[in-house]
């Protein structure tokens, strides 16, 4: 029966060299040798060229200012005689300031009015949108278009429109619909709001956009099984599209806070921090301290305040990371 | 016997951009007549509520600009009561020698726009590809840069092109003091990065094989490969550069060197009303129409910085 | 002299992981040597270290005469052929074919000459003006082959390049790999998880577990002289069966014993065989015979049976298997005994 002859008790050479490899003791296993040579060899001197664009312009222009802001703020600079060190004087002084309370309050009702224009009404918009079945990029690029005009240009055009005489723009367009006209920006209580709509204007379409992405990355398989389920769209909206974007969310009202609490280009074109101080922002006193000053520039306080402003966003976007985290899907 | 002709219907693939929609609104919601007519006119309401909003100021802007000052300070909301008048816009070219600011304006687009390329492209083929031994430590203190204002440095800035530490002079009204520090956008590298470290390692290996070296490599291999991320870059490079106000306004105070931006408040204290939306008109139309041509571009990459996750 | 030869190579990386262990093996002239194992046993990183395109931790790599450890790829004389390709998309395929060509300023003659020549060879002439995105998986393998063949190279390396075919265009390929490897004479390392692929292609195949070559040999040699229990159950589908040879009867416990199933007869035992009662569990039809699966005891066997056999499952059958067919290892260490 036997049909295969083979002769077992015999190993070939095949065989007898793998065993007598197998069975041998492993070797040690080899020290890595690294030298300066191999550096050379494996391209480590194209490595740093590529680099040296990267690691030359941001050291000059992003990490020694970080660090130069830090050392200005702690002396008092002018330029006629070397800097001296001061400690914490110029913090104090800033302080001290009676324009900083006003500064910060406007800065937070500014970013308060434009947390409550410019943050949920870009999402209702965004909801809108994604659900058209046609034209979507029509109402996308109208959307967008006042982000792409310059700011300066927006500001002033608004400016315009502001005019606080019976013919300018919206006291035209408010006496169609038999309302008097309006100070507008020259008035304290109406300056900061018109402000913030103008910025919204501006700004929101961006929001809208980022919305509009997110919107349409969700899984429509989560949609059609609430469907499925019973959901209405109200019910859909709440329990799948708010949960499914809550990162974005998130992420997109603590990048809002944070801008909005750097404004600087409204209040300076718009009022220059009036009617009586009425829209002074930290930022614009940061400028004035060190480019409006006419008894000379305070570069010690303008720094001070930056490092201020800077460490308190930072410690801001810490609690708010720390307290959202329990809600956002890591 | 007539020839039979048979006509072939030539079918025309109909340009129905397959934009996916939310998904929130099934077929079978749009069915509901509460749906159809609740949703559908709020949608078609928001149009015009998006027209009169988002492109009213602007086609103000561009009537006004034809408009003569008259007609536009005491009639702001008629239309060319008594005709157009071009002589704004000529006014701004001439007296106000428009053409000079914008020629600015493109010079210092241009010029960020290299030094933006040149830096995002090398450090990110660096660190994404070359990958040395320090990489993730430069990562990290390129990240850090995202976390700190950009207004927030301009003091230290100014001190820094005012008085330059090592080399002595001074930046000021250099245009060099605009370009190279606009290349320090740690956003823009981490976009490159990610985009090099999507591309597939055996291309790479492939060319390493083939003969390349680390420079042909980048030139003849990466850079052809990432022909959309340079377009996204590019474009918003040039975005941001015509937009940049404060920066200029600090750096700049040779008037005849100012981009557009920063000259327009004069502008509008120095000359009348005209005369000065026509030079804001003219300010806008790069940006308009690059934005009409680019959109679904520009569209698509504020999307991605945005669209995190989910 | 060997056309490539690895003298104690090792790969340990930085946490200490070792992804070959002191490989020894010499590749002659000509020859079609195949690399094969499961998954992470590093014949891959092997492979790479020939190219260098991983760095070598320990011994050396030779190719031709000239030990290549610090050499860089490109100077190395070899042309890989990659998994998924690697073409340059943004490149036609004349253009990714003379890349490399062009790199080394070879004249335009010789290099038209040489991709030409490949195309035709590889029925590209066609398409070496479209880009890959344009082309078909198998056309896309076919521009990396070319790749490799318009470098006219010492060696070709090449990692798995069939593993993204599907099972009908894969075996063609196969077929036209070995055509064209014996036409040119270039010796080949060819990488593979597929034992069946390295039994049909290979001149001799090296079988590696977990970085250590377990056996090095023909197919016809790995096949029926497996030098352990890896390679016994790892070449041959379906796998060979290894019982203790107490378990049939055959041995001391300390001995297992290997019978391949074509070799399982259904019947009483006679001289020259040893015999075992099983349970058929469950039968396959495979059009030209059948695969039975057996239980003895706790363990499965497998048995290829002729079609016209009768077999019932869930009866206890008698099975033989001639003396001549038992392979026997140890136990302990899974080596092949005498």
């Amino acid at each position: 029966m036997s049909k295969i002859d083979f002769m077992p008790s015999e190993l070939d050479q095949s065989q007898q060299t793998a065993i007598a490899a197998l069975s041998a003791p492993r070797p040690a296993p080899p020290r890595y040798r690294r030298t300066p040579l191999t550096w050379l060899q494996s391209g480590g001197l194209s490595r740093l060229a590529f680099l040296i664009p990267l690691i030359a312009i941001f050291g000059a222009f992003s990490w020694y200012p970080i660090v130069k802001l830090v050392i200005t703020s702690l002396q008092q600079t002018n330029f006629a005689a070397p800097a001296k060190w001061v400690g914490l004087h110029n913090f104090s002084l800033v302080i001290h300031d009676p324009l900083f309370p006003i500064a910060v309050r406007n800065t937070a009702e500014f970013a308060g009015l434009a947390l409550i224009f410019g943050y949920p009404i870009p999402l209702v918009v965004a909801l809108l949108v994604s659900e058209l079945r046609r034209r979507r990029g029509l109402y996308a690029a109208l959307v967008y278009l006042p982000v792409v005009i310059p700011p300066v240009v927006a500001v002033l055009l608004w400016y315009t429109f502001y005019n606080a005489g019976p013919t300018g723009v919206f006291n035209t367009i408010l006496h169609w619909l038999g309302i008097g006209p309006q100070p507008w920006i020259q008035s304290q209580s109406q300056a900061m709001p018109s402000l913030v709509l103008e910025s919204t204007w501006a700004n929101a379409g961006g929001t809208v956009i980022i919305y509009l992405a997110a919107l349409t990355g969700v899984n429509s398989e989560l949609y059609e099984a609430a469907s499925v389920d019973g959901a209405g769209i109200w019910k859909k909206i709440w329990h799948v599209t708010l949960p499914q974007l809550r990162t974005v969310l998130l992420v997109t009202m603590i990048l809002q806070i944070i801008g909005t609490a750097q404004v600087f280009l409204e209040p300076y074109l718009f009022t220059q921090g009036g009617p009586n101080n009425a829209t002074i922002t930290v930022l614009l006193l940061i400028y004035n301290y060190a480019f409006g000053n006419s008894l000379g520039p305070q570069y010690g306080e303008a720094a001070a305040l930056s490092v201020m402003l800077v460490a308190f966003l930072a410690l801001f976007s810490l609690i708010y990371l720390r307290a959202t985290r329990s809600w956002s899907s890591e | 016997m007539s020839a039979i002709r048979v006509r072939r219907r030539r079918e025309h693939p109909k340009r129905v951009t397959e934009v996916p929609t939310g998904g929130l609104v099934l077929a079978s919601d749009w069915r509901r007549p509460s749906v159809k007519w609740g949703l559908g006119t709020t949608q078609a309401l928001l149009l015009v509520v998006l027209v009169i909003i988002g492109l009213g100021p602007i086609l103000w802007l561009v009537k006004a600009a034809i408009t003569p000052t008259q007609d536009t300070l005491i009639q702001p909301m008629s239309v060319f009561p008594h005709g157009t008048d071009l002589s704004n816009i000529s006014n701004a070219w001439t007296q106000v020698d428009i053409g000079l600011y914008l020629k600015n304006t493109i010079v210092l687009a241009l010029g960020s726009w290299a030094s933006q390329l040149i830096v995002s492209t090398t450090g990110a083929y660096a660190l994404s590809v070359l990958r040395p031994k320090w990489g993730s430590l430069i990562m990290v203190l390129l990240l850090t840069t995202l976390f700190v204002p950009p207004v927030v440095l301009l003091v230290p800035l100014y001190l820094e092109i005012v008085h330059p530490p090592i080399f002595g002079g001074t930046l000021e009204n250099n245009y060099f003091a605009i370009w190279l520090p606009a290349g320090a956008s740690a956003f823009n590298v981490v976009l490159m990065k990610r985009f090099f470290d999507n591309l597939p390692r055996e291309i790479f290996e492939a060319a390493r094989i083939d003969g390349c070296g680390p420079v042909r490599l980048f030139v003849s291999i990466v850079l052809p490969m990432s022909k959309p991320i340079l377009g996204v870059v590019s474009l918003f490079a040039v975005l941001a550069s015509w937009k940049d106000f404060l920066w200029p306004l600090l750096v700049l105070s040779n008037p005849s060197e100012q981009p557009i931006s920063v000259r327009l408040p004069t502008i509008q204290s120095e000359t009348d009303l005209g005369v000065f939306l026509a030079a804001m008109l003219i300010a806008c139309i790069v940006p308009i129409v690059g934005f009409l041509i680019f959109q679904r571009t520009i569209l698509r990459g504020t999307g991605l910085g945005g669209a995190l996750k989910g | 002299m060997a056309a490539i030869c690895f003298d104690g190579v090792s790969k340990i990386y930085g946490d200490g992981t070792c992804a070959v262990d002191a490989l020894d093996l010499e590749i002659e002239q000509g020859e079609f040597m195949v690399f094969v194992g499961p998954s992470g046993c590093g014949k891959t990183t092997a492979l790479r270290m020939v190219a260098g395109l991983e760095e070598i931790s320990g011994g050396t790599i030779t190719i031709g005469d000239r030990q290549v450890n610090d050499v860089s790829p490109k100077d190395r004389d070899i042309a890989m052929v990659f998994q998924n390709y690697a073409l340059y998309p943004h490149m036609t395929v004349a253009q990714n074919l003379a890349f490399g060509l062009k790199l080394r300023n070879i004249d335009k003659a010789e290099l038209d000459r040489r991709v030409n020549d490949a195309a035709a060879a590889l029925d590209l002439a066609d398409y070496l003006h479209r880009k890959p995105k344009a082309l078909s998986g198998g056309q896309r393998q076919r521009v990396a082959l070319g790749r490799a063949i318009v470098r006219e190279p010492a060696a070709f390396l090449m990692d798995e390049p069939l593993s993204n075919l599907d099972a009908a265009l894969r075996a063609q390929t196969r077929a036209e790999i070995l055509k064209l490897q014996k036409r040119l004479g270039t010796t080949t390392i060819y990488v593979t998880h597929d034992q069946v692929e390295a039994m049909t292609m290979g001149d001799r195949i090296a079988v590696m577990r977990k970085g250590l070559l377990q056996q090095i040999g023909t197919p016809e040699q790995l096949y029926t002289r497996p030098a352990n229990t890896f390679v016994a159950s790892f070449i041959g589908s379906p796998a060979m069966n290894i019982v203790p040879a107490a378990a049939v009867g055959l041995g001391p416990g300390s001995l297992l014993a290997g019978f391949r199933p074509e070799h399982v007869e259904v019947g009483l035992i006679e001289s020259g065989c040893f015999g075992f009662d099983a349970i058929v569990e469950v039968v396959e039809y495979l059009g030209g015979e059948r695969l039975a699966h057996l239980r003895l005891g706790e363990r499965s066997l497998v048995a290829k049976l002729p079609v016209d056999e009768r077999l019932e499952s869930g009866t206890t059958m008698s099975f033989v298997v001639p003396h001549g067919a038992v392979a026997f290892f140890d136990a302990e260490t899974g080596l092949a005994t005498g």
